[in-house]
């Protein structure tokens, strides 16, 4: 009896830091992202979603390399990729995040029946292989979807909604989240929304994996005062920059740090 | 070595590009052809690549016409199908080309190279002189990424393609992939030759405006007189970085003062080190 009630408390000790985040993934446990262009630009930048789930998924105790990226990639060629870049190596989750390739106003668009057909087919793959799929909707790269080159999010948009519904699969709404978000800065594409759009879109991968709801107010909260989520390019001339940099020398820092807290003083 | 020697002045030959000469020729119109790397480098003002170029070639004593032909998000396949609009029916004595950032995703490295042959062959058939460029370094500026890695192989056709043609090459890649290096090395932290990971920063731009006025036949000591004046120029090499909470302070002090909040930014870091 005693035995077993070592084994469930050594269990329960375990598991402790998923229970607390609500998290059902253990250290190790893989995670594939299937995206398209954008989020392969920002995934990984400091402010990125990557960095800010890595992070927080380390802290619950889930510090193993767990990312199978295919990224950068229209639909098609995520249907192509799927068997050997992702269901090969045994993700627990895979969130599918299509569309900016497939949809890129400036780019050859894939036509809305195969970006459906590419898509359920990526689905019918991932599940049959018992791997839990997330849908994600497509992010609109200035955010307004009322600007004519982004109506084409709309229209894939509407079939990822309709093939999460048919399919059973989780959705993360993302348009929606981001229509419903109270942003402390306004969605108008520079890079300092993009910081929030991140952080918006790091806490519904969280609530997507079982975090709760107070969990991500919690982390989002955080992540508003976390360092280095925005970049300046600041015109200064390269004399001044040069003065910037002695400056810097002097007080034993890098150059951006230096200007960083130059910055942070100023606000306090 | 021989060979590449050889190669060399068989290059210059074609080209007509002997020491010291420049090969553009006063008046001569050069349409930049790209994505939105070109395209930007047209709109920053004063120090996008394709300004600093022009900017150059009047320091050296050659008034060229720029006629930019950059467009966002471009690949291989819409410069293709928009040549003959943007570049050949505007008569351009020279057209650069430069691709291949929007191109690793969904292109091919055969169907990129067999672009770039046919825009190669229908601008020289039109009479332009063409200049190609290797891709330049984005991804995050991370030199191992998949579409970095693809990107080399683009390079690899751009190239091939210069050999085959004796067309003058601008190895852009090569040059921002050994300055980041460098960089890497000195232990500066974060994007250090573009601002978002792809577009090129102030330095980027001027690394790129040096590499082509080099291979156009300015002297060394040209550009660097150039590199001088440009250091003048606004830019900035590091970037400070600051939490969303920090921004929205500074951006209500920048809409107090009637600034942008680059404005704002740009005028703290130049006050703090005005008297020193």
């Amino acid at each position: 009896m005693r035995i077993l009630q070592a084994v469930v408390l050594a269990i329960c000790f375990l598991w402790a830091p998923f229970f607390a985040h609500g998290l059902e993934l253990r250290d190790g446990d893989k995670i594939a992202f299937l995206t398209g262009q954008s989020f392969d630009i920002w995934n990984w930048s400091p402010s990125g979603y990557m960095r800010l789930l890595t992070d927080e998924l380390a802290k619950a105790g889930v510090k193993k390399e767990i990312w199978v990226p295919l990224e950068g990639q229209k639909t098609a060629q995520m249907l192509e990729r799927v068997d050997a870049d992702v269901i090969a190596k045994k993700p627990v989750y895979a969130l599918i995040i299509p569309g900016t390739a497939d949809y890129n106003p400036f780019a050859e668009r894939t036509v809305p029946a195969a970006f459906t057909n590419n898509l359920e087919a990526v689905l019918v793959k991932l599940k049959g292989a018992g791997i839990k799929t997330v849908l994600v909707t497509s992010y609109a790269s200035n955010g307004n979807l009322a600007f004519s080159p982004n109506m084409n999010v709309a229209e894939h948009n509407e079939a990822i909604r309709a093939l999460a519904k048919a399919h059973g699969v989780p959705l993360i709404d993302f348009v929606k989240v981001m229509d419903s978000e109270k942003s402390p800065i306004p969605f108008d594409g520079s890079l300092a929304a993009k910081s929030v759009v991140n952080q918006m879109f790091a806490g519904e991968v969280l609530r997507a994996l079982g975090c709760g709801d107070k969990e991500i107010a919690a982390c989002r909260q955080a992540w508003l005062d976390r360092p280095g989520a925005i970049q300046f390019m600041p015109s200064v001339s390269v004399n001044t920059y040069a003065k910037l940099k002695a400056a810097a020398a002097v007080s034993g820092k890098d150059t951006g740090s230096y200007m960083t807290d130059i910055l942070r003083e100023y606000v306090r | 070595m021989l060979t590449r020697v050889i190669s060399a002045a068989v290059l210059l030959a074609a080209t007509g590009l002997a020491a010291g000469e420049i090969v553009i020729k006063d008046g001569d119109s050069i349409a930049f052809m790209g994505d939105s790397i070109t395209q930007l480098g047209n709109l920053q003002k004063p120090n996008g690549y394709v300004n600093l170029v022009i900017e150059g070639l009047k320091a050296a004593g050659v008034n060229a016409v720029p006629i930019p032909a950059g467009v966002g998000g471009n690949t291989t396949r819409h410069m293709l199908a928009r040549l003959e609009k943007d570049v050949i029916a505007k008569k351009p004595v020279w057209m650069t080309l430069n691709s291949g950032i929007n191109d690793a995703g969904p292109l091919s490295v055969e169907e990129f190279g067999a672009n770039i042959a046919k825009i190669v062959d229908q601008a020289s058939a039109a009479g332009i002189k063409v200049i190609l460029m290797t891709t330049t370094v984005g991804a995050g500026e991370n030199l191992d990424a998949p579409s970095s890695l693809k990107c080399l192989k683009f390079c690899e056709e751009f190239r091939k393609l210069a050999k085959e043609r004796h067309l003058l090459l601008v190895d852009l890649n090569t040059v921002m992939a050994k300055e980041l290096m460098e960089r890497k090395q000195d232990g500066v932290k974060g994007l250090k030759l573009t601002y978002d990971g792809t577009h090129l920063n102030g330095l980027g731009n001027q690394i790129v405006a040096a590499e082509i006025l080099k291979t156009l036949g300015v002297s060394e000591l040209q550009i660097a007189a150039m590199r001088k004046r440009w250091d003048d120029y606004p830019f900035a090499v590091a970037m400070p970085e600051v939490s969303v909470n920090e921004y929205v302070k500074l951006k209500a002090a920048a809409d107090k003062n009637g600034k942008t909040i680059d404005e704002q930014v740009s005028e703290i870091l130049t006050k703090s080190v005005k008297d020193k």
